[in-house]
């Protein structure tokens, strides 16, 4: 259930089956990488480099200039209804949105796969408890769960990744300890318990080392739906407290001017595309890659 | 006669099946009380059709089954799972499967200095370096294996290193689980071979798992054969090859195959016979 797979409850497990089986020359799978990397960089940098970028302040009001169409005088993109410079706030946001979603995957990826890989390699009792967890959490609807705790965590950046987190490293969990169950058995772990390897090592270097892929594709295409989901908050008014900028509120503040004042909502929506797009054919590039090995 | 190295009681495993309803109908056993003790150096063959019992007796002297009952006694001293230090070390295994049983990810040089280092058997990285090269010399691979991964490997260079690794903590006893029965009749010979020539070399003790008689009288001095959980004959290889007792003794002999004899001029060497009456 991480937020992706909430769409369509299909396991994670026969996601990646799906997607494995998609066999494409390894030339594709350096193609789809190399660009996927490309344009992540280039926001990435773009989002570091914000303050040299556009020497304008993201939220400085400017009243007699607002709702300026692109290309005005020192406004490329054009300004909001306050005035704002449209291509300043999304280079701010930018770095909102990006940050947000590399720690909202980071960290469900980390426990995640920890706390399933220590599930399925000890069995028994650790992992019925692990199991039975996982399984609550994804008994609610995602959305449903994640904006409650939103509520009750109060709107902001922290509370995104903490929500997101609580929510989505069961998808990890599952996944990592179903791959984890299957691996203990092969014979090169038995053979790593009998050349006396303290099952530290066995897990951290040998069996992780072999199950990793996994979880990794699988949290490049969930960044997507994450960036997403933190654009769908701040539609809601639950995202980034203003007045600080990010796509998703800058696409709700656009609302009353859809028909008006194009430019408003389509660059941030251009933007989120991109940044999907981009970790797409990263997780894809990745899994091609990893499935060829 | 000289005290066994390895001596096993009474060995029962018991799995629960999964299927059936209660009492014995779900439950399976794979290992139904076995006795055998191998004494020091010797070569010990455990024979028998496939699922009488075999792998799950060798995994409980490795210390990867928990026998459900009965006792496993190394050097003096009882062997549970949980073994410590000295007797994990002291006992290694080679698995039938070579193309699982190497990880995939990790250089040759990477696996086997990570052993080394765990045991303390190197002091520093370079001694473990040569440590390693030195056992790739061991089995007849080359030392730029080191720096390859298990897939550049064929079945029979796996299996060398497979046993490289099973020598890198110095073992006294090697139990080796059809360390042939999965690779091209063509190689199997020379891996049976470089076993032997290593259990003279190193003083081994070995308990050599097999299904195929013909195998066990290239290599064995002492045989136990397995059928359904339980040893139904025991002997030297001249005794039990020559004159079988149990009908399911004869019954594997005749399904032997036709291995050519194994150019070793071994002076305790059984006299030659052909497989097939
Ligand atoms: N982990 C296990 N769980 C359930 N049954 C098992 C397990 N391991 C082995 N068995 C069963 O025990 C029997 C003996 O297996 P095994 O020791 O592998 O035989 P062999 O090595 O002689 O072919 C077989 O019937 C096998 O199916
Ligand atoms: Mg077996």
């Amino acid at each position: 259930m991480s937020i992706s797979s909430s769409l369509s409850r299909t396991g994670v497990a026969a996601w990646y089956e799906r997607r494995s089986r998609r066999r494409r020359s390894s030339r594709g799978a350096d193609a789809s990488l190399a660009i996927g990397v490309a344009i992540i960089g280039i926001m990435m940098l773009a989002a570091l480099l914000a303050g040299v970028l556009s020497p304008a302040d993201p939220i400085r009001q400017d009243i007699p200039n607002a709702l300026a169409p692109p290309g005005t005088d020192g406004h490329p993109l054009g300004t909001d209804a306050l005035g704002r410079d449209v291509l300043t706030r999304m280079l701010y946001a930018a770095r909102t949105d990006l940050f947000v979603a590399v720690g909202a995957v980071l960290l469900p990826l980390a426990i995640g796969v920890a706390v399933g890989t220590i599930a399925g390699y000890r069995g028994g009792i650790v992992d019925r408890v692990v199991t039975g967890v996982v399984n609550v959490v994804f008994a609610f609807p995602v959305m449903v769960l994640l904006i409650a705790l939103v509520f009750i965590l109060g709107p902001g950046i922290p509370t995104i990744i903490v929500a997101v987190t609580l929510v989505s490293w069961v998808s990890y969990a599952r996944l990592a300890r179903d791959l984890v169950r299957r691996e203990r058995s092969m014979d090169y772990v038995l053979a790593a318990k009998v050349s006396g390897l303290p099952t530290r090592r066995i897990l951290g270097r040998h069996i992780l080392r072999n199950i990793i892929a996994q979880p990794v594709t699988f949290a490049m295409s969930d960044a997507v739906a994450i960036i997403l989901f933190i654009t769908a908050l701040g539609f809601l008014g639950l995202g980034v407290p203003p007045p600080a900028p990010d796509w998703g509120t800058m696409i709700a503040d656009a609302q009353p001017y859809f028909t008006t004042h194009w430019w408003l909502a389509v660059f941030p929506g251009l933007a989120i595309c991109a940044a999907g797009l981009g970790l797409s054919l990263i997780a894809d590039g990745l899994s091609q890659k990893w499935n060829a090995q | 006669m000289t005290e066994p190295l390895l001596d096993v009681r009474d060995l029962v495993v018991t799995f629960a099946s999964g299927r059936g309803w209660g009492g014995d109908r779900g439950r399976i056993h794979a290992v139904r009380g076995v006795d055998f003790s191998v004494r020091p150096g010797e070569a010990f063959a455990l024979v028998g059709e496939s699922g009488s019992g075999k792998s799950t007796t060798a995994k409980c002297v490795v210390g990867l089954q928990k026998p459900t009952r009965g006792s496993i006694t190394f050097a003096g001293a009882p062997l549970d799972p949980a073994r410590d230090h000295g007797q994990r070390r002291a006992i290694q295994m080679i698995f039938q499967d070579p193309y699982s049983s190497l990880n995939p990810r990790m250089t040759i040089g990477a696996a086997l200095i990570e052993i080394l280092r765990v045991h303390r058997l190197a002091a520093g990285r370079e001694a473990a370096e040569r440590r390693a090269a030195e056992l790739l010399d061991l089995v007849g691979m080359p030392r730029s294996a080191l720096d390859q991964r298990p897939r550049a490997f064929s079945g029979g260079q796996r299996q060398r290193l497979g046993i490289a690794r099973a020598l890198a903590v110095e073992p006294s006893l090697l139990v080796a689980d059809e360390p042939v029965s999965a690779l091209d009749v063509s190689i199997q010979a020379s891996v049976l071979l470089l076993l032997k020539q290593l259990q003279r070399e190193l003083g081994l003790t070995m308990l050599f798992i097999s299904h195929d008689l013909a195998v066990v009288r290239q290599l064995c001095d002492r045989v136990a054969v397995m059928a359904d959980g339980l040893i139904v004959e025991e002997g030297t290889v001249g005794q039990v090859l020559t004159e079988p007792s149990a009908d399911f003794t004869r019954t594997l002999l005749a399904a032997a195959t036709d291995l050519p004899p194994l150019d070793l001029d071994l002076e305790h060497r059984q006299p030659k016979q052909r497989s097939t009456p």
